[in-house]
């Protein structure tokens, strides 16, 4: 059904078809503050807007991802007085709407709500939040993302969202994945969409095969090729830049801020990035993860073996944003390609660079 | 929805002074229900610290079938246990817990036990003789190998004297000891030449990676599967629900995988031990 929306002749598209998308996102304003792709002086951004003809439509990744907004930097947990928290009597998030997100975003945001399906602030943000994906087709052969994937018919009972739209040269597609979605649409005046039914993230036909070579290859690989994450090691600058706009990096410490009071203040979670070397300290000033090199192959890990084992999902949804922002060029799927060889045949430090476009 | 993160206020009951850096701390959770509801096994470990300083894990050491109450022995070697050091009778800790995986008990009953524990590694092993005490599995012996740098680190000291009746207790200090002393001198794995080690043995260990490396070279010469030895891991940790990454391990999360695993299925893992 899917592939069969993508391709007719150029003449066939139907404009008026767009009316359908602000008449869409128009209704969700009424009661959401909108979040969507809009160009930034260094690009296009994930940003609220309430213009809709600033919204950039196009098939290209936004440089941030929902995670801003989802899992914001910073979250207040409690307040607290004296020795005690105090216990929020209920949680509360803002309505927002989160327009534009693509189907690697999506799968990353599936994997935050296994990560975060027992954390009541992350649950609070999404019960309030109207997710509406977007793709535009541009060539019938696209594929998107580091892997080469494509679009496929069951790709999106595997994916959580309220609202897909599909942009192809047919025109303007639309997919309901929840009863928020449902009724968002039916009350936009949108009568033409299909409901897809939430299946869980893994496919009926078994695990996703780029991760299991990819698995295969990360895991024992800081034995079986330790000269390349040393290599790795000395050229990465540890800046953390990757696990920031990652959105499949949700690593996080606590803390605790004093307020004007004397003994209040909040406790509340920072992101964090394992490239800190603070990350593994413990009292006493021992830290695990010593080196550079330890801690860029304690990043593979956690996207190529350590969310694999636990949620049978990819924990890399290849982006490309780590590419984009390295100040040092550090490509990881070159670095999954050198993984994938043996020993003998590594290649020099130059090749684990990003090819120049 | 339970909140993962909120730490429930407990009142220190008692403190004993354990070592120059170490104090154990008897607690009890301010609600009647909280303490009611806390039933955690040996090995496991809860998140306390200070509201308004920080948090990190500690072992419990009491004996887990003790309901009332429930023991911490705590170093000062941080910010946040530095300030526990503050602490007096009545003051109040926030604890929230037990997490993890403790040790197989009831595999581990069906065999004799040696248990090692390094300095204020030890804390753990507390919870394991106190339990066997109270309830003196028929047929098992436990054998103590506990090592530490001088006489005045020995945790738990004015309770050998009760361990000695049940348990097999052999203590070592690397510094040099006074004459007539009654501790072995050397390092942990000297006892090793010292003891004849029991048959049909399983191992628990705590301590720091070093005591493991050497620990786990002695063991070989005994016929006991990576399978049968059982590794307490220490990590920083925030949530203690295998989210915030800090504690991760390979594919596991030490704070809900652990953070005790058999040295079989660690043993591989880079940077693991």
């Amino acid at each position: 059904m899917l592939n069969n929306l993508l391709y007719t002749k150029e003449c066939d598209i139907i404009y008026p078809m767009k009316t359908n998308l602000k008449k869409l996102l128009k209704y969700i304003q009424q009661e959401h503050k909108l979040i969507a792709p809009i160009k930034k002086d260094h690009g296009v951004f994930l940003s609220q807007t309430k213009d809709l003809n600033k919204i950039i439509l196009s098939s290209q990744l936004t440089e941030n991802s929902f995670k801003d907004f989802l899992f914001p930097q910073e979250q207040e947990l409690f307040d607290f007085k004296g020795a005690e928290l105090v216990k929020p009597k209920q949680y509360t998030a803002p309505g927002l709407a989160l327009f534009g997100i693509s189907i690697i975003d999506l799968r990353a945001l599936s994997l935050y709500a296994q990560v975060f399906r027992h954390d009541p602030y992350f649950q609070a943000r999404g019960n309030n939040t109207i997710v509406i994906g977007y793709l535009k087709v541009a060539t019938p052969d696209q594929t998107f993302g580091i892997f080469k994937e494509r679009l496929e018919e069951d790709t999106l009972e595997h994916l959580e969202f309220d609202v897909f739209v599909l942009d192809s040269n047919t025109g303007l597609h639309f997919f309901s994945g929840s009863p928020k979605g449902q009724k968002a649409l039916t009350q936009a005046g949108i009568e033409d969409f299909e409901n897809v039914e939430y299946v869980g993230p893994v496919k009926e036909s078994g695990l996703d095969q780029t991760m299991v070579a990819n698995y295969k290859k990360v895991k024992n690989s800081f034995k079986t090729h330790r000269k390349l994450w040393e290599e790795l090691g000395k050229r990465c600058l540890a800046c953390g830049k990757c696990s920031l706009v990652c959105p499949t990096c949700f690593c996080f410490s606590t803390h605790y801020k004093f307020g004007q009071k004397k003994k209040t203040g909040k406790k509340v979670l920072n992101w964090d990035t394992c490239f800190y070397s603070e990350f593994s300290r413990v009292a006493g000033g021992h830290k695990f993860l010593d080196t550079v090199a330890k801690r860029i192959f304690f990043w593979y890990e956690h996207k190529f073996v350590r969310i694999p084992d636990e949620l049978s999902i990819p924990g890399c949804v290849g982006c490309g944003r780590c590419i984009k922002v390295c100040p040092v060029a550090i490509d990881i799927s070159r670095v999954l390609a050198e993984l994938g060889k043996p020993v003998s045949k590594l290649a020099s430090r130059k090749t684990l660079k990003k090819k120049k476009s | 929805m339970k909140n993962p993160y909120y730490s429930h206020p407990a009142k220190i009951l008692k403190i004993r002074k354990e070592s120059p850096d170490s104090n154990l701390y008897t607690l009890q959770f301010k609600e009647a229900k909280i303490q009611k509801a806390f039933h955690f096994h040996p090995g496991q470990f809860v998140m306390a610290g200070i509201v308004g300083y920080g948090e990190g894990p500690f072992d419990i050491c009491s004996s887990s079938m003790e309901t009332t109450t429930f023991d911490l022995s705590i170093r000062k070697v941080g910010k946040i246990t530095q300030k526990i050091h503050t602490l007096e009778v009545g003051d109040t800790i926030s604890v929230r817990g037990p997490y993890g995986h403790g040790f197989p008990m009831t595999k581990l009953n069906q065999k004799n036990l040696l248990l090692l524990g390094g300095g204020c590694g030890f804390v753990t092993m507390r919870t394991v003789i106190l339990d066997y005490i109270k309830q003196k599995p028929k047929g098992q012996k436990i054998q103590v190998f506990f090592g530490v740098r001088s006489e005045k680190d020995f945790l738990f000291r004015q309770e050998f004297a009760t361990w000695s009746k049940h348990v097999d207790l052999h203590l070592i200090i690397a510094e040099a000891k006074e004459k007539k002393s009654r501790y072995h001198q050397g390092v942990i794995t000297d006892l090793f030449d010292k003891v004849k080690l029991l048959d049909n043995l399983a191992v628990i260990a705590c301590g720091p990676p070093i005591m493991y490396k050497f620990c786990l070279a002695r063991l070989k010469d005994y016929p006991i599967s990576d399978e049968d030895i059982y590794l307490s891991l220490e990590r920083r940790m925030d949530c203690g629900t295998g989210v915030c990454q800090h504690c991760a391990i390979g594919p596991y999360y030490v704070c809900k995988d652990g953070p005790v695993f058999s040295y079989g299925k660690i043993k591989d893992i880079q940077g693991a031990i």
